[in-house]
């Protein structure tokens, strides 16, 4: 145990060290990782499924605020689903606006949870989103969720929709635009995991804030357990195609990842470095401000702390 | 060889220049505004943005049953329509309309409790200042 604090607080003061660096590079690998992953899961689009664009977007998003990431996988899933069709366009672009004008409006740094949740189904991780915005969130990022789960299973939609249009060659466009949004709306796989995910995150964030020793730890391992009860029961009710294999092992890598999450982030007192630039009458000043971190020594001579577990 | 820097000023303004850089930059923003002038601005936004998905939603609704409607149509009561149109909309719009008030006001008196915090802060920086002049 001793040596993974001694790593964690080696990469701690690295990140420390290097931060804007890390941050502008942390941007461009998750854009160049969900554009990536759009073309390859839609890629209707020629121009837009090719690597240089793919590059070229990710170094913008490098330089711009995190949420830029979000509008550019956003505006992909637009274009491509217009190459496919029309009215896959039109129902898409409404998703998004709808969940944009509707909520994220009002929580913009929750944004990112529609590019996170669906990156998570990709890996086959998805349960571990409701654990961490449990932890990092209030009960609202349920919404958060939800909106990232709605996100990703219109893009899978989307997705596998090409043969469905094509055998609907002959159809109307109104025809073909009642399929695509029946496909997106009613799918029981997407409200079964709206809300579990739902679920999941009140309990994980309502424990978390409880002034209880181990807090953090009780709030993921219950959120693990409410989750996988939960997705259990309502995809029963729902008589959704949901893999409970995939859901075991799925809450087993959660817990795994949502533990290393609480490690790195909630086990110090984190924050990053400031770098601040003032005068006076008499000085320039150019100040860096490196935040304390907390030794293995320190820790272990203190007494329990309710806030330790924060 | 003794520094003419004081410890104690240049710890206060990195404090102060953080806040500005970070959360004080959104609090300096918002407190440009008036209270209300801020909290309406935003409502308006709000109600905006809630007719813009109103009518979007209404727009899928319409074209995913057009060919029920255009049947119905001449059967259709249509002044019944409008009212129930209207007053959903007025529902919706106003829902929204009441969150943002409540999430703006909540949002303009944290701003204004941490620009109070920075303007205290300002304050004893004058004062440190004032003591280095007379002394």
């Amino acid at each position: 145990m001793g040596n993974i604090f001694e790593i964690r607080d080696n990469i701690e003061e690295i990140v420390s060290r290097y931060e804007t660096m890390i941050r502008a590079a942390v941007r461009f690998f998750l854009a160049l990782l969900a554009l990536s992953i759009i073309n390859a899961k839609l890629g209707y689009m020629d121009r837009l499924d090719s690597t240089p664009v793919v590059v070229a977007v990710a170094m913008l998003c490098a330089l711009l605020p995190a949420g830029m990431i979000v509008f550019f996988s956003s505006l992909f899933t637009i274009l491509h689903s217009y190459a496919l069709s029309l009215e896959a366009a039109i129902v898409v672009l409404a998703v998004f606006l709808l969940m944009f004008l509707l909520y994220f409006r009002f929580t913009p740094k929750d944004t990112m949870a529609v590019l996170l949740t669906p990156l998570s189904f990709v890996f086959g991780v998805p349960y571990v989103m409701p654990v961490i915005y449990g932890l990092k969130g209030s009960p609202l990022s349920a919404l958060s969720v939800g909106f990232g789960v709605v996100a990703y299973y219109t893009i899978d939609f989307v997705s596998e929709a090409e043969d469905m249009l094509k055998s609907m060659a002959d159809n109307t466009t109104v025809e073909r635009f009642r399929a695509i949004l029946d496909g997106v709306i009613k799918n029981n796989a997407m409200i079964v995991f709206v809300m579990a995910f739902a679920i999941t995150v009140v309990v994980v964030s309502i424990i978390r804030r409880l002034p209880i020793p181990h807090a953090w730890t009780i709030a993921i391992a219950g959120g693990i357990a409410v989750d996988m009860i939960a997705v259990m029961i309502l995809s029963i009710r729902q008589d959704a195609d949901i893999s409970i294999g995939g859901l075991f092992m799925g809450s087993i890598v959660a817990a795994v990842i949502a533990f290393i999450y609480k490690l790195f982030v909630f086990s110090v007192d984190y924050a990053k470095t400031e770098r601040v630039q003032f005068e006076d009458d008499g000085y320039y000043y150019y100040v860096k401000a490196v935040p304390k971190i907390r030794t293995r020594k320190t820790r272990t001579r203190r007494r329990y702390d309710p806030d330790d577990d924060m | 060889m003794k520094s003419n820097i004081d410890g104690d000023r240049v710890k206060l303004m990195t404090r102060m220049a953080s806040f500005e850089d970070n959360e004080g930059r959104e609090a300096i923003r918002i407190c440009n505004y008036f209270r209300s002038d801020y909290v309406c601005l935003n409502v308006v936004r709000a109600i905006v943005s809630a007719t813009v998905s109103y009518f979007l939603i209404l727009a899928l609704y319409v074209y995913y049953n057009i060919d029920r409607l255009l049947q119905e149509i001449y059967t259709m009561d249509l002044m019944a329509t409008g009212r129930r149109l209207v007053t959903t909309y007025v529902i919706f719009a106003g829902a929204f309309g009441i969150i943002a008030y409540v999430v703006y006001s909540f949002r303009y008196d944290w701003a204004k409790k941490h620009l109070n915090d920075y303007n205290y802060a300002l304050r004893e920086l004058l004062n440190m200042q004032e003591v280095e002049n007379n002394g």
